[in-house]
């Protein structure tokens, strides 16, 4: 199979958990199919806690049952992330695709550019690079570790400081690699004071370049269908996206929404999947 | 030995008929690529597994993969000791770190498996 030259970037409009899962995993089966490499950037239509694919539901359950957030589980590994002021990413390679060997190699790609457009801006942000030990003590490769993603600390997460503002996790299925990440944006308070973590928003603070560079970004979260303007046209994120192109030579292709309305009852079906409770509560 | 594009390989104990006992576990490139497992979750005794599908998954620091079945066939013993000492993929990948046993439907499904040379070319062509 050729491998296409085109990175394609799809947007789709907020949605809920299940649907952002099965579309997300739709992607992946046409990659596979097409080959190439393809970015989802996308929201969620209500403040939401998605689990890492082995992450024990009953340890989401405080969090749950305290805030009331929506709950849905990734099909992808890593630690839980609370959704709501983040910018998520789906990326989608073939097996085959010179990133699709080692799982590093692709989590690389992504971060290594975002650090890249981070410190252009005047922030101060690096990957990290050893095994630095999660917050709150737990080694990084402890099954039972934080229940939040930007509680872990894993070899090339994005940070600023001490602080966390993009992990990565991947589901590697037969014919592709699906890579979820999430950049926080702003800090997530639907969850109350114990799981409030800052973003970049706050992070910026007193650095101008920085700050006005957050604003188009800042201005999209909390997500809402009223306010679903393309975060691939803010300046931050289309650097990025234009860095990660550049360094696998390739071009940027804007293709609208990946669920339209050919796509919208598979979806639908697929999505059916992931709500259920053999699903979520499967560990 | 006999090896899927997905990385995992399948070893017949004697002459590969049907009914025949084979052995799967995962490649010793795999694991490595994989790096720091943390969790595993295998077929119970008795169920089906169907070439080309899932019958497991694997789980490392922030990476969750399916294990494919290189054949079909019913699932006769699994390494149930395997989830609590993952370190033995990596130790002995071919060896202590087998994974489950089948019992092969269809014997001619080992034909479309590549040798240990041609899975050697594909990993180092990196066209995986």
């Amino acid at each position: 199979m050729a491998i296409s030259k085109e990175f394609t970037v799809w947007e789709d409009l907020p949605a809920e958990g299940a649907v952002n899962m099965a579309t997300d995993e739709l992607l992946a089966e046409a990659t596979a199919a097409t080959g190439g490499m393809a970015v989802r950037l996308y929201r969620w239509s209500q403040p939401t806690l998605s689990l890492g694919g082995f992450q024990k539901h009953g340890d989401a359950e405080p969090i749950v049952k305290q805030t009331g957030l929506a709950v849905v589980r990734r099909p992808s590994g890593g630690g839980a992330i609370l959704h709501g002021t983040d910018l998520t990413y789906a990326v989608a390679v073939a097996r085959g695709h010179p990133l699709a060997g080692a799982p590093q190699q692709l989590y690389d790609v992504f971060h290594q550019a975002m650090v890249a457009v981070l410190c252009e801006v005047g922030l101060s942000a690096g990957l990290v690079a050893a095994a630095a030990g999660n917050i709150g003590g737990s080694g990084e490769s402890a099954p039972d570790g934080p229940l939040l993603c930007f509680d872990r600390r894993a070899i090339g997460d994005v940070v600023v400081g001490p602080h966390k503002v993009l992990g990565s996790a991947q589901r590697r299925l037969s014919g592709s690699i699906l890579q979820h990440g999430s950049l926080l944006v702003g800090q997530c308070d639907q969850a109350g004071p114990g799981y409030t973590r800052p973003g970049l928003v706050e992070l910026a603070a007193g650095t101008p370049d920085a700050e006005a560079s957050l604003v188009g970004l800042a201005a999209l979260c909390p997500p809402s269908r009223e306010r679903a303007a393309a975060a691939s046209s803010v300046g931050l994120v289309a650097r990025w996206l234009e860095r990660v192109a550049e360094s696998q030579g390739l071009s940027v292709h804007h293709a609208g929404p990946f669920v339209n309305d050919q796509m919208q009852p598979r979806v639908a079906e697929r999505a059916e999947r992931f709500r259920s409770a053999v699903w979520l509560t499967r560990r | 030995m006999k090896f899927a594009k997905s990385h995992e390989w399948i070893r017949v104990e004697g002459e590969p008929v049907p009914g025949a006992v084979a052995t799967i576990g995962v490649s010793a490139y795999a694991v490595e690529a994989l790096t720091d497992l943390v969790f595993m979750q295998l077929p119970e005794v008795g169920s089906q597994v169907n070439a080309g599908e899932s019958f497991g998954e694997i789980e490392s620091v922030k990476a969750v993969s399916d294990l494919y079945a290189p054949c079909s066939g019913e699932v006769v013993e699994v390494h149930s000791e395997l989830p609590d000492n993952l370190d033995l993929l990596g130790q002995d990948p071919y060896g202590d770190g087998w994974i489950i046993k089948i019992r092969l439907s269809d014997p001619s499904q080992l034909d479309s498996l590549m040798d240990q040379a041609a899975y050697d070319k594909v990993i180092s062509e990196g066209t995986h």
